[in-house]
């Protein structure tokens, strides 16, 4: 299996602080959750993955192509989808127009158009709801037609920022089902800030503090971090796991600087 | 959901199993007695290796019929994963079983789905007790009519809003003011304001602070230059015939600018607001350049209060009239439009804050 | 998706399929699902005794093919055809028991390198002999984990038994795999 993302350096800077600094990472097939403390750098990782931020230094692989180059950056924008931490829409739209306006920007062809969209509804679980108003939804409901548009495509490469926010706890579930189903065929890079989100739907984790990897592992290795005596049904270990991996590479960072 | 269907068989009880394999441990084509030593093979990873042997028809119809031992199923399983002519013969085996009638029904189905644009709500794939696609009562949105509600979509939020609202006004009070009122410098007017009006179409239309979905459209191939271009386009073909049309039916005075002189002035500071949004956005450019011109047109007439309407007819005529002046602004479209070529893949990012 | 395609190539060849399949050929469909779908019926008739939701499955992975072969990254057609059939059947399964609820936590893939070892094994026979030896329970979690690929938790809803029983009965097969083959032969297994 490819690797999909390939990141080597890369520093991002918003006005004078630094977002991210000089970060690697690969990411293949599945799906990873983004871990960190608010402000740690997750959204920015998210946007330059989603080409719409530029690096202040660095370099960045997405499906086995440069994103620097113009050429190469429309190729892989058709075959990613992005779900923004905060997003809008237009409020006249109803949900099908929406989705299919988003899949006209992503230049899938028109006759596959109408399929997708409604495809891609359905997965969100809003097929009840596909002409109606987008200025009508509940803030669930939009959250879910924005997951909605990023996945039109059947995105190879999936970006998703804090897509649980403003879902209740019986979409959540379903959404990480949806989740698992996407990562079987795509890449499909997480940002949260619920630990629970990951354990119950990434098989990777990269935890972001300050703008440096604090860790890296499966979500069975940051459980068994919090400690072998939590049960598989325990969420409680893997945020023990989450907390340790977070105090070590502090420790590791107090260490450096003495 | 178990595994012991179809394994009635004991070990060894396929003889024919490993016929064809070109090493085998003992030159036995059964499986070979429990073997305490290591495969003569290096164990390579599955995928990419050349397969040692493939499937006889024999074992394809055992596996087909459900009567092939487990452990035979799981060699045949692995290979046909990387095997087309394998896979081939072992689907041809299954069809000639009584799973066929079926296999060709599920073909039809899908083939049914593939081919027929969808005009279901519930589930792609979903089938009823006979095979066929479950469809639903609702239709579809014919596809006449999703193309024109997208070009309305490409065209974007001004053309929709308020801005189409306030271009139709201004050419509605210029000609009320005109045979309304008996305002004699009606077109001069129009023709001072028209050119800006684009411009600020451009900025309702077209970045972060106008389009709600500005982000979602920055992470797509058609989000940068294409919509910039698309929308501004759209802003052009409403606002051009619109105004001009107000302008033509409007008492134009002797010696007044015509009621196109506006064009390419117009066209200029469009190119001109695109070029310099490419630095530091379009609602900044769009409210920087239209300010230049409205001090360029009325600045002498505030600095002359009282004076009437004169001195902006002479200042318009300066700015619109003759040659000199609309080859200039041909010219300088010109430019703006090299510039903007140049400046084409900075659309390709997100618009600085 | 594919950026290259070499000179040459066989135009009925799975890739070029595939290719042709994402760029909406239904025709191209057809000669992939005559391919394929036959073998991977079978291959689910003896995974699911049920022939409705074997119907189901089957549908579904090649309408999912029809709508993502885009997605497919190069590596063999009949291995993702079947990564895609296998996790249908363990999401039909989990439709079927609603009481399921999600667990907390995704179990990371047995080690590959013991696969490997089990199904190079297999492709020479000498561990055929030694597998059809083990207890029918302990084999389909082999089966699931090792020849189709799955997670430890998507062999639970599969079978459905509990994901420590999965764990504990992969480690006991390859406990009997091991001793019944004598240490030189999988000294690695473990």
């Amino acid at each position: 299996m490819t690797t999909s993302v390939t990141v080597r350096a890369l520093t991002v800077r918003h006005r004078r602080t630094v977002a991210l600094n000089t970060v690697d990472l690969d990411f293949r097939t599945g799906v990873h959750g983004l871990l960190g403390p608010n402000g740690a750098g997750k959204t920015s990782l998210i946007r330059v993955l989603a080409t719409v931020a530029a690096p202040a230094a660095g370099r960045i692989e997405l499906l086995g192509r440069d994103v620097g180059a113009h050429r190469e950056r429309a190729a892989v924008r058709r075959a990613l989808g992005y779900l923004p931490q905060e997003f809008g829409h237009y409020p006249g739209f109803t949900v099908r127009e929406f989705v299919s306006y988003v899949a006209w920007l992503k230049e899938m062809p028109a006759a596959r158009v109408p399929t997708a969209v409604e495809r891609a509804v359905e997965r969100v679980g809003l097929a009840d709801r596909i002409d109606t108003k987008m200025k009508t939804l509940s803030g669930g409901m939009v959250r879910r037609a924005g997951i909605a548009q990023a996945i039109v495509n059947e995105p190879e490469l999936l970006l998703l920022d804090e897509p649980t926010a403003g879902l209740d706890p019986e979409q959540r579930v379903e959404f990480r089902a949806l989740l698992r189903d996407l990562g079987a065929t795509s890449t499909v890079i997480v940002s949260t800030h619920l630990v629970e989100d990951v354990a119950a739907a990434c098989q990777e984790v990269t935890l972001i503090e300050s703008g440096r990897i604090a860790y890296r592992g499966t979500t069975a290795e940051l459980t068994a971090l919090g400690g072998e005596h939590g049960r598989d049904s325990d969420g409680n270990a893997i945020e023990r796991g989450y907390t340790t991996a977070l105090r070590a590479h502090r420790a590791s960072l107090a260490e450096a600087a003495r | 959901m178990s595994a012991t269907h179809g394994n009635p068989t004991p070990p060894h009880g396929n003889p024919t199993h490993r016929d064809g394999n070109p090493t085998p441990p003992h030159g036995n084509p059964t499986f070979p007695p429990l073997n305490p030593t290591p495969p003569p093979v290096n164990p390579t990873p599955r995928r990419g290796s050349p397969t040692p042997w493939h499937v006889t028809d024999a074992q394809a119809a055992s596996y087909a019929t459900g009567s092939a031992p487990e452990t035979d199923a799981w060699s045949l399983e692995k290979h046909v994963e990387s095997c087309g002519d394998c896979a081939a013969r072992v689907s041809a085996a299954v069809r000639a079983t009584t799973a066929g009638p079926e296999l060709a029904a599920i073909r039809a189905s899908i083939l049914t789905a593939a081919t027929t644009p969808r005009a279901v709500t519930g589930r792609l794939g979903e089938l009823d007790a006979r095979g066929g696609l479950r469809l639903s009562a609702r239709g579809g949105v014919p596809h006449f009519a999703a193309r024109a509600s997208r070009l309305l979509w490409a065209a974007g939020p001004a053309v929709r809003g308020a801005w189409m609202v306030a271009v139709v006004l201004v050419g509605a009070a210029a000609v009320a003011l005109a045979y309304g009122a008996g305002y004699g410098a009606a077109r001069q007017a129009l023709l001072a304001v028209a050119p800006v009006l684009p411009l600020a179409g451009v900025a309702v239309s077209y970045g972060r602070h106008a389009d709600p979905m500005y982000e979602i459209g920055a992470s797509t191939p058609s989000g940068g230059l294409r919509l910039l271009l698309t929308r501004t386009a759209a802003v052009l073909a409403v606002s051009v015939p619109l105004l001009t049309a107000a302008g033509a039916v409007l008492p134009g005075g002797s010696g007044g600018p015509g009621a196109a002189a506006w064009l390419l002035p117009g066209l200029a500071l469009t190119l001109a607001t695109l070029a310099l949004g490419s630095f530091v956005g379009c609602r900044a450019a769009a409210g920087t350049l239209s300010t230049a011109w409205l001090l360029a047109v009325a600045g002498p007439v505030v600095g002359r209060p009282g004076t009437g309407s004169l001195p902006l007819a002479a200042d318009l005529v300066r700015l619109l009239s003759g040659a000199a002046a609309q080859g200039a602004w041909a010219a300088g479209a010109v430019v703006c439009a090299g510039l903007l070529v140049l400046r084409r893949r900075s659309f390709d990012l997100m618009e600085p804050r | 998706m594919r950026l290259l395609r070499p000179t040459g190539e066989d135009p009925d060849d799975d890739a070029a399929l595939l290719r042709a399949v994402a760029r909406g050929d239904a025709q191209a469909l057809a000669t992939l699902y005559d391919r394929h779908s036959g073998w991977l019926h079978a291959r689910l008739t003896r995974r699911c005794g049920d022939p409705e939701t074997v119907r189901e499955v089957l549908q579904d992975t090649f309408v999912t093919v029809w709508r993502s072969a885009g997605t497919h990254r190069g590596g063999e057609a009949g291995g993702w055809l079947w990564v895609i059939a296998a996790r249908r059947l363990v999401d039909a399964l989990r439709a079927a028991e609603r009481t399921d609820r999600m667990p907390a936590v995704a179990p990371a893939p047995p080690a590959p390198s013991a696969e490997d070892r089990v199904l190079a094994g297999l492709e020479y026979g000498d561990v055929g002999a030694a597998l059809d030896r083990i207890s029918p329970e302990l084999r389909e979690v082999l089966r699931a984990t090792v020849v189709d690929g799955l997670t430890t938790r998507e062999t639970a809803r599969l079978l459905g038994i509990p994901e420590g029983t999965v764990k504990s009965r992969a480690l006991r097969a390859r406990r009997e795999l091991r001793a019944a083959l004598g240490p030189a032969a999988l000294g690695g297994l473990a």
